[in-house]
């Protein structure tokens, strides 16, 4: 890998410390090479020599937001994967940072996640290019024959292995904005006509069977655990600034703030915003970061169309902050990119409840069948004093409780299409029982329509108490074992049931003593 | 960039490509090595292509191919294509995608050359669905768009493209990866593995570009 870093940085406006930079790098990982180079930011393509062509990775260190598309259709042009390429604005760091010493320590951040998240990238494939063709730009009769300039977008793809559409899993359709998938031949396809590559699929998949090469949930943890590692960095007081590559040019105008600035804003850019969901947020605020923002920038200016989600997002974490004692201001959603009114939402003071007490132990899991955000709760709940006992009801909540009414025949018909294993049907002994964690449970409600006794409920909502149970049993009943294999036959609810639908039939006696093979075989 | 100047470098590349998975003979070897040299060296229109990176390292390993690794090539050429134990390795379509059937994936085959106004000659050794055979025949499809396009016949030209979306989705792209995992799994690091891989990698992403180009003339868009 070869890092690059833009020599301006050094100027006074940005005030880097390059030499300390370089060797904190150097010690952090040998195997990298390190440049300084003198150029201009906004051509950093310039820097993709030969040398660099042969690199596998490379990180550019710069002062200011480059023109992404134009690198990554150079880097192509030269033979190298674009999406291998790490871009770091340091000198937008440089604008959030009071002092130059804070800058020096925020690009260390800055450079370390980018060095893990670049690490986490795995390379896509033809799934994963779509075509633009500019073909809506006025053309000459010369012209008619010309091939307009072509942009490569980068879109998700789905690994079919890993996908639960055929449970009735329905999480990337009904979340794509853009309604760019849906069920074809009993598999989950995308149209890249329609998609944009906002992402919004990828962290919505509950079973991450969708990938988008340059920002995967993984290359994401990677980045983020990077960030809020606690120690790499001495003193930290690190908030995250989630915001979109088309908002990320709107902090080079920031002035540098003076020494009272509340929060070390470190940025992370994605496609879209409507990626971050409430497990993203919350994960990051029970790992260490002061506050979390997200820079909506302007409504007008939104390609994807995710602000309602996103504010919606926002308004469900902090009434979780708000339940655990924690001042909602932690979470801040920026809908401006006007210098000023950025520069001001950005170093308005926190509140004193915001800064203290909101460290869990746990590590980042992004995955919504691994429980990662349950956990960050009961770990942020813990430092406050205790589990709170309400449960919060949102429409937003990444989480939701199971419950069963009356009826339950404990046929399992519910834990076979869960997709994140939240409901379990497990024998134990004579009985079998049903089973339910509340901390994998994302609400999907593919359970309900299966459960052939209308039994099952379920309310999108986050309950403290459900959680910090763990996995509870809901409902265990008894077996019927066959008189001649000795063979499981069904519950006892079960045939209670099959009794009320079937009453006399002269069938009974043998669905009721034997199992399913012996019932075939003479008696 | 032309269109006409696009559908020629497409075409060179489908040739060097379907002449990489032919028997190796010295002569054709060494004209593969000259042309992957050119190509490289002047990519033209192939350079603004998302495959370009890969299309790359392709011609970079036709280039090391030094005379004694091409002498090589014999032997594992007939091993992996020829007397391949369960036709593993099988470079035919047919082998892919109706195991039970192949007549009359063939005879699918040959409906689509005859589809483009083309026979299969009496003298031609290899099979219609020969994977050298298709690649051949996506550089004729994209010589005759190029054509059109230099002739000013865009009607023409959809057409053309319509017709290499069609073949690129139904009889190539369904077996070319897997017919190149198979190989890299027998000739791992090796020269027919890279071209295997190269074939299966350009046909996709050109089923993106062709089929999304073809996609907005239907729509008239870019008439």
């Amino acid at each position: 890998m070869i890092v690059t870093l833009c020599r301006d940085l050094q100027r006074p406006d940005c005030g880097l410390d390059l030499a300390a930079l370089s060797g904190w790098l150097a010690e952090r990982d040998s195997e990298i090479e390190i440049r300084i180079k003198a150029g201009p930011c906004d051509r950093p393509e310039r820097w993709l020599d030969r040398k660099g062509a042969r690199a596998d990775r490379l990180l550019f260190g710069l002062c200011a937001a480059a023109d992404r598309g134009e690198l990554q259709a150079r880097a192509r042009r030269r033979g190298f994967d674009p999406l291998a390429i790490e871009l770091i604005n340091l000198g937008a760091m440089c604008r959030l940072a009071p002092t130059g010493a804070e800058a020096t320590r925020g690009a260390q951040k800055l450079l370390g996640a980018a060095l893990d998240r670049s690490r986490a990238y795995q390379a896509g494939g033809p799934e994963n290019i779509k075509p633009v063709f500019d073909f809506d730009r006025e053309v000459s009769r010369r012209s008619l024959f010309t091939l307009p300039p072509i942009r490569w977008k980068i879109v998700p793809s789905i690994r079919h292995e890993a996908c639960a559409v055929e449970r009735g899993c329905r999480a990337c359709a009904t979340t794509c904005p853009h309604t760019a998938l849906g069920r074809a031949d009993g598999r989950m396809v995308l149209d890249k006509a329609q998609c944009t590559g906002c992402g919004a699929c990828v962290s919505a998949c509950p079973v991450a069977a969708i990938d988008l090469p340059g920002a995967s949930l993984a290359q994401i943890e990677a980045q983020l655990s990077a960030l809020l590692a606690p120690g790499e960095v001495p003193g930290s007081r690190s908030g995250i600034l989630f915001l979109c590559h088309r908002c990320a040019p709107s902090l080079d105008r920031l002035p540098r703030p003076g020494a009272e600035s509340p929060v070390d804003w470190l940025p992370v850019e994605l496609p879209c915003l409507g990626m971050v969901t409430p497990a993203w947020i919350l994960q990051s605020l029970s790992m260490g970061a002061a506050a979390v923002g997200l820079l909506a920038g302007r409504r007008e200016k939104c390609r994807f169309g995710q602000r309602e989600t996103i504010g919606e997002r926002v308004d469900y974490c902090q009434t979780v902050l708000q339940a655990l004692g924690a001042s909602p201001d932690a979470l801040r959603m920026i809908d401006t990119i006007d210098e000023i009114a950025l520069a001001d939402a950005l170093r308005r003071p926190l509140a004193p409840a915001a800064l203290s007490g909101l460290t869990g132990d746990a590590g980042f899991d992004l995955r919504p069948d691994r429980g990662g955000t349950a956990t960050a709760l009961l770990g942020m709940a813990r430092t406050r004093g205790g589990t709170p006992e309400h449960a919060i009801e949102h429409a937003q909540s990444p989480l939701g409780v199971v419950t069963l009414r009356p009826g339950c025949t404990a046929c399992g018909a519910c834990a076979a299409v869960c997709p994140t294993g939240a409901l379990a049907r497990e024998h134990d002994g004579a009985d079998v029982a049903l089973s339910f964690d509340g901390a994998r449970c994302t609400a999907c409600g593919m359970c309900v329509p299966v459960c052939p006794e209308n039994a099952v409920h379920v309310d999108r909502k986050t309950d403290f108490g459900v959680l910090a149970r763990g996995r509870q049993t809901l409902h265990r009943d008894q077996t019927v074992r066959c008189e001649k294999c000795g063979d499981v036959v069904a519950t006892q609810a079960l045939l209670e049931r099959f009794r009320a639908i079937l009453g006399d039939d002269p069938a009974m006696p043998v669905i009721t003593r034997y199992c399913e093979a012996c019932r075939a075989l003479p008696l | 960039m032309r269109f006409a100047d696009l559908a020629r470098y497409r075409q060179g590349a489908y040739q060097l490509l379907g002449d990489a998975l032919r028997p190796p003979e010295s002569e054709r070897l060494a004209t593969l090595r000259v042309v992957a040299g050119e190509l490289r060296k002047r990519p033209g229109a192939l350079a603004g292509l998302a495959v370009f990176p890969e299309w790359l390292e392709f011609l970079r390993g036709v280039e090391k191919l030094t005379d004694g690794a091409a002498a090589g090539l014999d032997e594992t050429y007939v091993c992996l294509f020829i007397v391949s134990p369960d036709g593993i390795c099988s470079p035919l379509g047919s082998q892919y995608l109706a195991a039970n059937a192949p007549a009359s994936l063939m005879a699918a085959f040959e409906r689509e050359y005859a589809r483009a106004g083309l026979a299969l000659s009496a003298q031609a050794t290899e099979p219609p669905d020969h994977v050298a055979v298709a690649l051949d025949f996506m550089a004729h499809l994209c010589a005759a768009e190029a054509g059109a396009w230099q002739r000013r016949d865009g009607a023409e030209a959809a057409s053309e493209l319509e017709l290499q979306a069609g073949f690129l989705g139904r009889s190539l792209c369904p077996w070319l990866p897997a017919f190149a995992r198979r190989v890299a799994t027998r000739d791992s690091g090796g020269f027919y593995a890279m071209a295997a891989n190269a074939a299966a990698t350009f046909a996709a992403h050109d089923l993106e570009m062709v089929g999304a180009l073809a996609s907005r003339f239907r729509q008239g868009d870019g008439r």
